[in-house]
């Protein structure tokens, strides 16, 4: 009798990861659509449903091929399998958990929050998923002697992963959820320190790729890298309070926040610096996919911190919040530094050096470079245009404003489908490949 | 090396939960059990996706922490009513109007969200109205 073969659990976790961006920037674009077309799709789809749907396939495909990219790497290095159970359940749970998320937004079924509109209920499922994944790498930590930093990104980054999601239905307990203060504040806690918890996953995946590419395991163990590390650290813990700068909450929050953010400008000038540094560098004329995103993604680092930063300063910040400039840098960071990170992973780790110099894949890199820079431009022109509109008090209506930006809505609705034919370009063949089981696992 | 990393990993750990406690214990302004109720209402029809309350939420639509001004209760009712280009038409019942109406009037006595009305300070921090 023919012996049934499972797929590898991780490897089936990043093609899953790949559909969810394939869906998650199809509902995107329909989305921003809505923007410049009025009523666009409504009685089908709608802004209601395209809006958690988009949020929710991206948020869970970062989350999901972060995981088990992270899973692949530790397996690499300390050479052991964790128990089976433990992978399988997980991935059992992902999909009940994916699939309950889909059926309740296309039935209108919501009932939770912002990035997290679907029923309560279904978060138990995915908190299962995050701690199996803590026992999980559990497992491989006795097996690694002396943690170079990446390490410790990826287990600080999944422990608080688990703390901000369960602090994120805290507004379930009473006591939050009769404060309308405490629960915003804590709410938009947990939201900065997810977005921060995950940064610590992927850009730890980045720092063990480079070290993979470069073959220089030094950079990793320094205390130049560690001091970068628990920099990091302090900002996921507490600068996440310039998300509600004129929420009526203590003045220390904000000021604490405020502080803390600053002292980001040590990695903007430090990145800079690297930049200029591989600026003067001779480079080779060709260098494979991987290293081509990781270093769209140090671009991207460069362009978002620098508005992080400004944002952050409480003055600029009653500009920029509530408008399009928020967006804006939601996007820089979502698309330009953690889908160009992982992407760049799921190259070095699976896509053979062949395939990463296909005509395909070097087309859909530019078409999405394009579109990304000319997405994050046109929102942060129309999020300073409304910047201005919230600080000149009746000027003119919310309607009338809305109208006057039509055209950077248009121009943000076609960049973005740019951007999807770029993605697309690059994901399906992957994704053909990986189907007909044409593609290694390093 | 690796011990002192991991001491001053403890240290900013301990620091964290400290902090969290302590907000946990900030004074907030208490609303009762309509309030709850009409913020499921707010969750359920998923009116996060286009309007905002304190800056925070979709773009679409405009913020609505302080909406109960421009007309009060009839004014909510049109609008969720007849809905916009944009904007659905919602089967909400009168309870669920109601709840949401008491929800939308607590968060507008909660504080001030307008950007314009705030003050900054020469070392670029702000100060509310």
């Amino acid at each position: 009798m023919k012996k049934l073969k499972f797929p590898d659990p991780d490897r089936l976790q990043v093609s899953l990861a790949i559909v969810l961006l394939i869906c998650g920037v199809f509902f995107g674009v329909m989305a921003s659509h809505s923007y410049s077309a009025p009523g666009f799709w409504k009685s089908w789809l709608g802004f209601i449903k395209l809006r958690p749907l988009h949020v929710s396939s991206v948020v869970f495909w970062i989350l999901l091929s972060a995981q088990a990219l992270v899973n692949i790497a530790l397996k690499n290095i300390t050479q052991r399998k964790i128990p089976a159970w433990i992978n399988w359940s997980r991935i059992v749970l992902i999909f009940i958990g994916i699939i309950s998320i889909f059926i309740c937004y296309f039935n209108l079924q919501f009932g939770g929050r912002e990035y997290w509109e679907f029923p309560a209920w279904i978060a138990i499922p995915l908190l299962l998923v995050w701690l199996l994944q803590l026992a999980g790498m559990l497992f491989h930590l006795r097996h690694i002697p002396s943690p170079p930093v990446y390490i410790w990104m990826w287990y600080t980054g999944c422990t608080f992963l688990v703390f901000t999601f369960l602090e994120n239905y805290l507004w379930l307990v009473p006591g939050i959820q009769n404060t309308p203060v405490r629960d915003l504040m804590f709410q938009w806690k947990s939201a900065g320190s997810l977005v921060g918890s995950w940064n610590q996953m992927i850009y730890g995946l980045g720092m063990y790729a480079m070290v993979q590419i470069t073959g220089n395991t030094k950079p990793a163990s320094s205390p130049l890298a560690f001091s970068m590390y628990f920099l990091g650290l302090v900002n996921l813990m507490f600068n996440w309070g310039h998300h509600i700068y004129i929420l009526p909450s203590h003045g220390a929050v904000r000021t604490i926040s405020y502080v803390v953010s600053m002292t980001e400008w040590i990695i903007l000038l430090r990145l800079f610096y690297l930049w200029l540094k591989e600026f003067k560098r001779k480079r080779p004329e060709a260098v494979g996919m991987a290293l081509q995103f990781l270093m769209a993604a140090d671009r991207w680092v460069l362009i978002n911190l620098l508005l992080a930063l400004l944002m952050s300063v409480p003055a600029l910040n009653l500009y920029t919040h509530g408008t399009q400039v928020t967006l804006a840098h939601s996007m820089g960071t979502t698309i330009g530094i953690n889908t160009m990170l992982l992407l760049g992973i799921i190259c070095q780790f699976m896509v053979p050096m062949q395939m990463q110099y296909g005509r395909w894949f070097r087309a859909g890199f530019r078409l999405l470079q394009a579109g990304l820079i000319i997405f994050w431009a046109i929102l942060l022109l129309s999020g300073i245009s409304r910047g201005y509109w919230q600080m000149q008090p009746g000027i003119s209506s919310f309607q009338s404003m809305m109208l006057q930006h039509t055209m950077y809505f248009r121009i943000m609705a076609w960049s973005g489908s740019l951007m999807m034919s770029g993605f697309y370009l690059i994901l399906f063949p992957l994704l053909m490949k990986w189907l007909k089981n044409k593609l290694p696992t390093v | 090396m690796i011990s002192s990393y991991r001491l001053v990993l403890l240290v900013l750990a301990a620091l964290f939960l400290a902090y969290t406690a302590w907000l946990l214990t900030l004074p907030t302004p208490y609303y009762n059990e309509n309030f709850v109720r009409g913020r499921r209402v707010w969750q359920k029809y998923n009116c996060q996706a286009c309007h905002q309350l304190y800056g925070l939420g979709g773009f679409l639509g405009p913020d609505l922490t302080h909406v109960v001004r421009k007309g009060g209760k009839p004014y909510l009712k049109a609008m969720v009513e007849t809905g916009s280009p944009n904007m659905p038409v919602f089967k909400m019942n009168d309870t669920e109007l109601s709840d949401l109406f008491l929800f939308l009037r607590g968060m507008d006595s909660s504080g001030c969200a307008d950007p314009s009305r705030f003050l900054t300070t020469p070392d670029g921090n702000i100060t509310p109205p």
